[in-house]
């Protein structure tokens, strides 16, 4: 054994990087809102201590624009959140805009096709109103669906702002899952019920994300940002008042 | 199936016959067989020797041979692994001349090397390893004997870890090689986890491993073949025996004269297996094999296979297992033999089910609904003259793939339904011819479906350096018509998912890989050795894109490129007498394999492995007691390092949001390389007269024997540390592990034969 270690060379892990922090970005383009966040921030390397607290970059360093179709740019401005910019456009469905500028010195592009209108045929109206059981989960029939979105997610946020994760639960499937990817847009959505003591009122927030922040969302986190790690996404968004009884 | 056409090939070999004529006057051919005196199986790979005229021919799968001599008489010596070499002399022409050799002593140091004379034209023997059974039943088994994990004896074969009888044959997956039962292609061969082989080795007689390119005759493989040989039932009795081990149960019969048949069966029953952490399913499996050969006069005139298996684990109806089997069904005969020239047709039909539902695949959980089928029919003319030969083969077939993939839980799969149905034609060429010494055989196969075809140019030339040492050379190109795509490291799940796509539609490339490999054997005496060197390049490989793969652009879930490959591989073995039966074999192979994906750069091939080590040994302790050992250390394979952690923020989320929020970046694919990993096995056997006088054999053997970790690293944390979710992070960063843990494996056997 020890003259097979030897002639491998390699008791430990051979070419294990020490690389420095990096500039991450995650922007998304949300169809409807008037001003549209972009968070950048250093990544915590891999081969040292994990500091959970993010490590915002100071704005001095970040000089970034927002290009509309139309070849409008709009300037990610610091909302005076740490690391947090934010640029005021009216983001069309269906159209492309892009991502330039420099971070830290490092010229960063990127660009996205924002999906068309999420249409939500069910849960039906603005609002749902729905009742309460002794389950900690409430089942409602989904169909939605928005042109060329590659992935679903669905939050629940009460009356306070605390957002919680909608399970969806599609037709052909026998268990739960929060993040959909298939074609299909049609199933159930298993939301939360809420505690008792909780305002009974919430909003259900349903995005339709573009392939790129699908990816980003997913578990494989994949980025389409040049220049930097991150994501330049776009989602189509819906809202429902939910109303306990 | 329909084999049609019989008039055109008989036209083909009246052309051959008259190209060869000149050649014919003044020699004296002599054709036969070899067979094993116990049973009467044809012995394939057979090498018979004229010692007067210095020529030499191999036996081909009905153990037939032809050899021109230059007068008479002469005298022919034949000789086969694992058997007792025989002498016979040649004194007038003789119509059929049947050699039969006995068994022997089975020495390990004997599977190197195969190379027969210089003047054999029969060139398969460059970059092709030949293993009896008994060789299999020396390497220490895990529960039982697996003729796939056998071939850790040739030097080419690797594996991904000790769970795995996936052979990757010279740096390239096991699904690029291609597997056949006598000669007979067969789809995805495995049990449980890819862990066993779903051929049951008492049903084997001998397993050859072709690296490619290989003859013109084989297809379907990029990297090499893997062909399997059954037995041959017992001749003019009836014999058979039955074996037993912790887990399984086999039996096996045979006999019959002119209808020589043999049948056997394997059953293996686990009431729980371990499909993911914490869930134990029961899961139970059975597969067999039969054969029967028409005799005529001494000579085989045609053989029927029939091969099936059948897996089942946990159970779909109650929301998740997996059932799959396998069928094969083949007949192979011979239609002409006169002469120089031998006329063989053969059919077969081949299909493989696979329906899964809600099994663990990477960090999802599938359903899976696989079919693949296939029916075949050929012709192979071959006409051999004194010093050239011609082979031709048609053969037309029709291959239907259904894959459907629904993924329940998690992102790593996109749901996918294709289906596929391809009228595919094959057709070869080739002439040997000798070379004063040497020989050289030049040749092309074509293998078309549709509008896509892949032409495959092939040559190989044999020569003699000294009277004990034998060059070989063999370049060429191959090529299939479709994908079979797995994911090269699936351990430790059990569950397995294959994809299968048509090549030239779709934008799917069609696979070519271009081989120059060369052999230089020394045989005889006490020392034997095989120096064997190998080269690669290939187009249109398909892998399934690694979750590592952080590129948001490209939203194919398969990625296509090159592939490199180069090695040199020796196998050196020190040869105790057939009567002592000791013998040792070393081996050491250094190759790179190395893959481009999308126009990328180069990067190591996620099984890359740089460094191969093997000892084993054999050491006969009495009459009775015979000691097996081994031992292996191999270079550790890449792993895509953990570059950086960032946090995930959720569209409107706030710090009180719990969903997931820590995600890794990915550093370069592959630049870093997992730790080396090293084992070692020993096994004894112990042979003794049963009752009514049946042979007997206990074997006792550990597999493992804790001599190093047998498993690659693996990163832990966001996507779990091998099939666990550990904890994310540490105080010192991205912690790394092993992907699993294998202990020792005991293992008991005893067989019975009579």
């Amino acid at each position: 054994m020890g003259m097979t270690v030897g002639f491998c060379g390699c008791g430990e892990i051979t070419g294990l990087p020490s690389a420095e922090p990096v500039v991450i970005l995650q922007g998304l383009l949300v169809v409807g809102e008037p001003r549209h966040l972009l968070q950048a921030e250093w990544s915590s390397p891999a081969h040292l201590p994990y500091e959970p607290t993010p490590q915002p970059i100071d704005s001095s360093l970040v000089d970034l624009w927002l290009a509309a179709p139309t070849g409008d740019s709009t300037r990610y401005a610091p909302t005076g959140l740490p690391g947090q910019f934010a640029a005021g456009a009216t983001v069309q469905p269906g159209k492309t805009y892009r991502l330039s500028g420099t971070v830290a010195g490092r010229a960063v592009t990127a660009q996205v096709n924002v999906p068309g209108t999420l249409v939500v045929d069910q849960p039906a109206g603005d609002t749902l109103r729905q009742e309460l059981n002794e389950l900690p989960f409430v089942e409602v029939p989904f169909i939605w669906r928005a042109d060329s979105a590659s992935a679903y997610q669905a939050f629940l946020v009460d009356a306070d702002g605390i957002m919680y994760m909608v399970f969806v639960r599609l037709e052909m499937d026998s268990t739960g899952r929060i993040f959909s990817t298939t074609p299909d847009t049609s199933g159930q959505l298993l939301i939360p019920s809420p505690s008792e003591g909780i305002p009974d009122t919430g909003r259900l927030v349903i995005y339709g994300y573009d392939p790129s922040a699908a990816g980003f969302y997913s578990s494989t986190t994949k980025g389409n940002v040049r220049g930097a790690f991150g994501l330049f996404g776009a989602a189509a968004k819906a809202e429902k008042v939910i109303v306990w009884e | 199936m329909g084999v049609t056409g019989y008039g055109r090939p008989a036209g083909l070999a009246a052309v051959a016959l008259f190209i060869a004529a000149p050649v014919l006057r003044g020699q004296v051919p002599v054709r036969g067989s070899v067979l094993t005196r116990e049973t009467g199986a044809p012995i394939s790979g057979a090498v018979v020797t004229a010692s007067r005229s210095r020529r030499s021919a191999t036996a081909n799968r009905l153990g037939r041979y032809t050899i021109w001599l230059d007068s008479l008489p002469d005298t022919l010596r034949v000789a086969a692994i694992g058997y007792s070499p025989d002498t016979v002399a040649v004194h007038t022409a003789q119509p059929a001349l049947r050699v039969q050799l006995s068994r022997a002593t089975f020495l390990l140091s004997d599977v190197i090397v195969t190379a027969p004379l210089p003047g054999d034209l029969d060139l398969g023997s460059i970059g092709r390893w030949e293993l009896p059974l008994a060789a299999a039943r020396a390497v220490p088994p895990a529960v039982e004997t697996d003729v796939f994990r056998a071939l850790t004896l040739v030097p080419g074969v690797s594996f991904t870890s000790p769970l795995s009888a996936r052979p990757l044959i010279r740096g390239y997956d096991a699904s690029e090689s291609s597997y056949r039962v006598d000669g007979f292609e067969l789809i995805a061969p495995y049990h449980i986890g890819r862990i066993f082989s779903a051929f049951p080795a008492d049903a084997a007689q001998q397993v050859s491993v072709a690296t490619a390119p290989g003859g013109v005759e084989q297809g379907g493989g990029l990297a090499g073949s893997i062909d399997i040989t059954g037995k041959t039932g017992t001749s003019d009795t009836t014999g058979g025996g039955a074996n037993l081990s912790l887990a399984s149960s086999s039996a096996w019969l045979g006999g019959g004269s002119s209808l020589r048949w043999f049948g056997a069966a394997r059953l293996v029953y686990l009431q729980a297996i371990e499909l993911a952490r914490g869930v134990d399913v029961p899961y139970n499996f059975q597969d067999g094999y039969a054969n029967a050969a028409l005799i005529r006069n001494g000579q085989r005139i045609g053989r029927v296979t029939v091969f099936g298996s059948r897996d089942h684990l946990a159970d779909r109806g109650e929301g998740q297992g997996m059932d799959w089997s396998n069928v094969l069904v083949g007949v192979r005969g011979t239609a002409l033999n006169r002469g120089g020239t031998s006329l063989e047709f053969s059919a077969a039909g081949t299909r493989f089910a696979n329906d899964a539902v809600n099994v663990p695949a990477r960090s999802s959980q599938l359903d899976l609904h696989n079919r693949f089928s296939r029916v075949e029919g050929g012709l192979d003319l071959t006409v051999q003259a004194r010093r050239s030969r011609l082979a031709l083969g048609l053969a037309t077939g029709y291959r239907a793939i259904a894959n459907r993939i629904t993924p329940r839980d998690g992102d790593d799969f996109q749901a996918s339904d294709r289906s596929f149905r391809n009228l595919e034609v094959s057709t070869y060429a080739e002439w040997s011819q000798n070379l004063g010494a040497g020989a050289l055989s030049l040749g092309v196969r074509g293998d078309v479906a549709g509008t896509t075809s892949v032409w495959q140019p092939r040559a190989r030339i044999r020569f003699p350096v000294s009277s004990r040492v034998t060059a070989g050379v063999s370049v060429g190109r191959t090529g299939r018509l479709f994908h079979l795509v797995s994911d090269p490291q699936s351990e430790p799940d059990i569950a397995f998912y294959d994809f299968w796509l048509t090549a030239g539609r779709e934008g799917i490339p069609v696979p070519t890989v271009d081989h120059a490999t060369a052999d230089l054997n020394l045989t005889g005496g006490v020392i034997s050795g095989r120096l064997s060197g190998f080269v690669s390049r290939a187009r249109g490989l398909v892998e399934l894109r690694p979750s590592t793969d952080q590129d948001a652009e490209d939203f194919n879930p398969f990625r296509y490129g090159r592939g490199r490959t180069w090695g040199i591989e020796t196998q050196i073995a020190l040869r105790g007498t057939a009567a002592r039966g000791n013998s040792v074999s070393l081996t050491y192979v250094f190759s790179r394999s190395e893959r481009s994906w999308g126009g990328e750069g180069w990067t190591p091939w996620v099984q890359d492995r740089r460094h191969l080590l093997r000892l084993l040994g054999q050491i006969k302790l009495s009459g009775r007691w015979t000691l097996f050992g081994a031992l292996e250390g191999i270079s550790g394979p890449p792993l895509t390092p953990v570059e950086q952690i960032v946090q995930v923020q959720h569209p409107g989320a706030g710090p009180d949001f719990t969903g997931p929020r820590v995600a890794y970046v990915h550093g370069p694919e592959n630049s870093a390389r997992s730790p080396g990993t090293a084992r070692g096995d020993v096994a004894v056997s112990y042979g003794f007269t049963g009752p009514w006088r049946s042979r007997m054999a206990l074997g006792i053997s550990v597999l493992n024997l804790g001599f190093g970790p047998v498993a690659p690293v693996l990163s832990c944390g966001i996507h779990g540390c091998g099939r666990g979710k550990l904890e994310a992070l540490t105080a010192s960063g991205v912690e790394y592990r092993r992907a699993f843990d294998l202990p020792a494996v005991p293992t008991v056997t005893l067989r019975m034969e009579f």
